[in-house]
């Protein structure tokens, strides 16, 4: 491992970029996703989500018990918006979505 | 490279299937996903990544790690290996991010 | 859609579950992601030691074929190719199946969502031809597909172990098995002297300094004391290990708790196997990663609590299922994992309080004895 292997296959955030947001103060996986976009492509942090944490608790001597797991949104597998905004048979899943995200900004 | 004679599993021989990579017709046993039939005939390059523009294939081929997104029939960022080789079906490399304006 | 029993997932947990709910008449949907029952059984060639007793002489795909007959008479809804995207407002779980989106409406719900591989990071592992060690299991077992002729294995568990065999025996030339420590994780002597028989050296105290390839992988290079040395490949298999998969518990809002012995962050639960959030229950890997057999059993003990809680059996007869269960699993654990077993009865006790101590003290050695 060196300082340029890529940690999210999906986003490119290499070693460096994720331990650079660790000095800056970031703490945990949502920290270092707000500042960096580490687990926020397609996968959704599924493949990166031990290696990140790995590297949190090495740097800040946390141990991992107290590295929490990334907040998760749905949809939890890729899906075509216009599936999930027309294809759906019942009450629009878009709206629940926006239900979360308004949920979430109250906060 | 298809198994025919499988040490454990035995002969099988299924029906076969053509479908285009890239405008090329390959056939293949039945029964496989996309990314599993591209290997078959020695493709592992799947696409590329979105920011570095570097090759991608087949990683986890249990439908988590996207890392084998294609365009099939038309359909963008498809995962190939939770996606059963049809007949007739036209597979081309993930070569960008999504056109959402079409 | 409704239902009194919603699984998610299809493989041997959520099929031991599907059993014990549907044979005693409810109403019971399975939801699977792939297009097929049986789950990652379905590409074992190999047989497990630390399988239930029944099913020790068998291989991983045929004990799928086995669970799949075994529930075959009892009607089960099987949706197959649909997944869980989310979960609605009102509790409803959102299920898809890529052209469609509707809410399932469960009494009960097992979450039966397995374990994933862990990555591998090292410079280009995202180079094609790099993959983790099921998905070439998957490629030769189930697709029967060679992923390529030259292959090196990176880590040092019993699955790489086994994988090593079942590559070497289609023909695949395996350049070794790479352990970064000094000693491998495998503990099975016979295996071991299988792979140094078939002349795969094992390469302990050798770490992977980087891929190299245009296009797709062409040479691992790896380093030992004796300085580096270049493999020439065309694929390479990562063994970094499995950790629960956790996605659906964390829409379901249940909370977790970290058990590095069982596999990392695990959802929290009770001796009935139900999550913090009501009606929600958890069975096989996801419970924690102790033994295959914890997979069928687990999945039959949230199988019997949701029958218990639903009326289906009453509570003498459930005990005495759920006993079996239990007993069976000690069995297999105090043999192959007692680490496992005691850090699942100190997960649920974590979770239960200090109060549950004493229902958990005997458990799996009460019977009989």
């Amino acid at each position: 491992m060196d300082n340029t292997t890529i940690i999210c296959r999906c986003e490119e955030i290499n070693q460096e970029e994720i331990e650079e947001a660790i000095q800056i103060g970031a703490e945990t996986f949502d920290d270092i996703k707000r500042l960096t976009r580490c687990g926020m492509g397609p996968c959704q942090s599924k493949i990166c989500m031990n290696l990140v944490s790995s590297i949190i608790s090495e740097k800040t001597s946390h141990p991992l018990s107290q590295v929490p797991v990334p907040r998760l949104r749905i949809p939890l597998r890729p899906i075509q918006i216009s599936t999930l905004a027309t294809g759906s048979s019942n009450f629009s899943s878009v709206k629940s979505v926006m239900d979360e995200v308004e949920l979430d900004e109250r906060r | 490279m298809e198994i025919t004679n499988h040490p454990t599993l035995g002969k099988q021989i299924d029906e076969e299937v053509t479908f285009t990579f890239e405008g090329m017709p390959l056939t293949v046993q039945k029964g496989k996903t996309v990314a599993a039939a591209l290997m078959t005939h020695r493709v592992r390059k799947l696409g590329v990544s979105r920011k570095l523009i570097q090759p991608r294939g087949l990683f986890c081929a249990n439908g988590r790690c996207c890392s084998c997104f294609m365009t099939i029939d038309g359909k963008e960022h498809v995962r190939s290996c939770m996606t059963l080789v049809q007949n007739g079906m036209n597979v081309l490399q993930n070569n960008s991010d999504p056109n959402v304006r079409k | 859609m409704e239902t009194d029993v919603l699984i998610i997932g299809g493989g041997p947990a959520g099929l031991s579950a599907a059993y014990e709910t549907a044979s005693r008449g409810l109403n019971v949907t399975i939801i699977e992601e792939t297009w097929y029952l049986g789950g990652q059984l379905v590409q074992q060639t190999q047989s497990f030691e630390d399988m239930p007793n029944h099913y020790r002489q068998l291989c991983g795909f045929e004990i799928a074929e086995n669970l799949i007959k075994k529930v075959e008479p009892f009607g089960i809804h099987v949706l197959t190719d649909h997944t869980l995207i989310g979960l609605y407002e009102n509790g409803e779980m959102g299920i898809s199946n890529d052209r469609d989106v509707f809410p399932v409406k469960a009494s009960k719900i097992i979450m039966a969502t397995g374990a994933a591989e862990i990555a591998v990071p090292f410079p280009k592992w995202t180079l094609p031809g790099i993959m983790t060690a099921g998905a070439a299991q998957i490629l030769i077992n189930r697709d029967r597909v060679l992923p390529g002729t030259k292959t090196i294995l990176i880590g040092s568990s019993s699955f790489a172990f086994e994988l090593a065999k079942q590559l070497h025996e289609v023909g695949i030339e395996v350049k070794g098995i790479v352990e970064q420590q000094s000693d491998i994780v495998l503990q099975n002597n016979c295996l071991i002297d299988e792979i140094e028989k078939l002349n795969i050296p094992i390469l302990k105290n050798t770490k992977v300094i980087e891929a190299e390839g245009k296009g797709q992988v062409e040479t691992l290079v790896i380093e030992s004391n004796q300085g580096p040395q270049r493999i020439d490949v065309d694929f390479v298999c990562l063994d970094g290990g499995r950790n629960p998969i956790l996605e659906a518990f964390l829409i379901a809002n249940c909370s977790l708790s970290y058990r590095k012995i069982l596999g990392g962050w695990v959802p929290d639960y009770d001796l009935n196997f139900e999550t913090s959030s009501e009606g929600v229950y958890v069975a096989g890997n996801s419970t924690g990663i102790t033994s295959k057999a914890a997979i069928f059993l687990t999945g039959s003990l949230s199988g019997i609590s949701v029958c218990e809680s639903l009326g289906k059996i009453n509570s003498t007869e459930a005990s005495q299922m759920k006993n079996l269960f239990w007993e069976e699993l000690y069995q297999v654990e105090q043999q192959v994992n007692l680490e496992g077993w005691n850090s699942r009865l100190k997960h649920i006790e974590g979770y239960m309080g200090p109060n549950s101590h004493q229902s958990l003290s005997g458990i799996g050695r009460k019977i009989n004895g």
